[in-house]
């Protein structure tokens, strides 16, 4: 018991706010990821003795919480996308620690589409590779591959990075 | 592999390179600029998606273990809140993950549930006296213990923008209504401007207590003078929080941090 507390306490300190921040991108609302943090910590108490490798905790975590989002989500669509749109149009906006840029960058990852963005934060904020995700997303990795080149290709495109990027001119001749 | 090939994998990811993708770069130097690029777009990403988790959250956390722990313990035939049971609504979770009914089991079970919350941060002596924190715990029980007027329940007169700038006052924001907040006003405790807040919850009045300024490395528990209180740091200060009951503190701390943003 001493054991799991002190488990569970690791687990806790190490992935409560990534899992939050995970949780915050699904959902997009925050008192909602919250919510949805604390329900997958609930649970994940309750399974801990399931778990049987400490290497998979993180993967075991994103699960559960991707189980109880879909699980909200499709209880109580009507009212969340209600919800989500003036939030979606307001986040970051008055936050006056965020630089223009981020603002505008946290707005165009919001814009982006579900199935673009939940692998862009998978890999980008707990570093899963493509396989990983892959597995987790329950996708062929050619399908996240995919998705991972959209999702930057639209944050370049619609935060105006395009003209930034260096061309094959700029570059140099292109090879084949 | 050619440029738009190269390209198009970095856009994948531009963090991790193999082999293929590193010969390429040794046979054409000029892409590392494309690739920089690339990654300091990634690193633009990334600081984006890192938005700020809620003050207090691990112990939320932490102090929901505890109760379910507890009602484990002690409620054999109950219900548990398994993959089973039914989804709450989104509004009703923040309430709800904290099995509040169970509290009337007696002293016995709010002694456990004392040793429950406060074990995973800082050890509890049952003893006469804060337990660290000290000159701080006394000011603050001086300052309560000056006006016993405000734990009575009122209804706060302040409008909404007067609120947040009460809160702005100490570096804070609200993000929605304290749930059953009776009072809020400026504060001074030796000599520091702070914000004094009093909470009606279902047991009795809690005292929150906002102090810009003040340092403080961990979450600290203490129990002095008859009253149980946290001391929780946040961005930019602290926040005390002082009741009867270890339930008490639990229920307002939630309710606070529901509410209110530092930083």
């Amino acid at each position: 018991m001493k054991n799991k507390q002190r488990f569970f306490e690791q687990l806790v300190n190490a992935y409560s706010s990534d899992l939050y921040r995970y949780a915050y991108w699904l959902c997009k609302q925050p008192s909602v990821a919250e919510d949805l943090v604390q329900e997958t910590f609930s649970r994940a108490w309750k399974a801990l003795d399931k778990l049987h490798d400490d290497k998979a905790a993180k993967a075991w975590l994103i699960t559960i919480l991707r189980n109880e989002n879909a699980r909200m989500y499709e209880k109580f669509q009507p009212k969340w996308v209600e919800i989500e749109e003036s939030l979606a149009s307001d986040e970051g906006r008055h936050d006056p620690s965020l630089s223009l840029e981020q603002r505008e960058l946290r707005q165009a990852i919001m814009a982006l589409p579900d199935d673009y963005r939940e692998p862009m934060v998978l890999q980008i904020l707990w570093g899963f590779s493509g396989e990983e995700i892959a597995t987790q997303l329950n996708l062929k990795q050619a399908t996240v591959n995919t998705r991972l080149f959209r999702a930057r290709q639209q944050l370049k495109q619609i935060m105006n990075l395009e003209s930034e990027t260096p061309s094959a001119a700029d570059t140099g001749t292109m090879k084949q | 592999m050619n440029e738009f090939d190269f390209r198009k994998r970095l856009l994948e990811n531009p963090t991790d390179l193999d082999e293929e993708m590193l010969a390429f770069l040794k046979d054409n130097p000029d892409q590392e600029q494309i690739l920089k690029h690339f990654r300091l777009l990634d690193q633009r990403i990334q600081e984006a998606l890192h938005v700020e988790a809620p003050e207090g959250l691990q112990a939320r956390i932490l102090l929901n273990q505890s109760y379910q722990n507890l009602h484990e313990n002690s409620e054999s035939t109950a219900k548990p809140l398994g993959r089973d049971s039914e989804p709450k609504e989104p509004s009703e979770m923040a309430s709800a993950w904290l099995p509040w009914s169970y509290f009337g089991t007696g002293l016995a079970a709010s002694l456990l549930v004392a040793l429950l919350i406060f074990g995973p941060w800082k050890p509890l002596p049952f003893g006469e006296g804060p337990i660290s924190g000290d000159a701080m715990v006394v000011h603050i029980l001086e300052h309560i213990e000056a006006d016993p007027s405000l734990m009575l329940a009122q209804t706060p007169s302040h409008s909404p923008e007067q609120l947040q700038s009460l809160f702005a006052s100490v570096g804070a924001s609200l993000k929605e209504p304290i749930d059953s907040m009776s009072y809020a006003g400026e504060c001074e405790i030796e000599g520091r401007l702070g914000l004094h807040i009093v909470m009606q919850v279902e047991t009795g009045p809690v005292t929150v207590i906002v102090m810009p300024g003040q340092k403080l490395a961990a979450i600290e528990a203490f129990r002095a003078g008859g009253y149980s209180g946290e001391l929780i740091p946040v961005k930019g200060g602290m926040v005390a929080i002082i009741g009867n009951s270890m339930e008490q503190l639990a229920l307002a701390q939630a309710r606070f941090f529901k509410a209110v943003r530092f930083g």
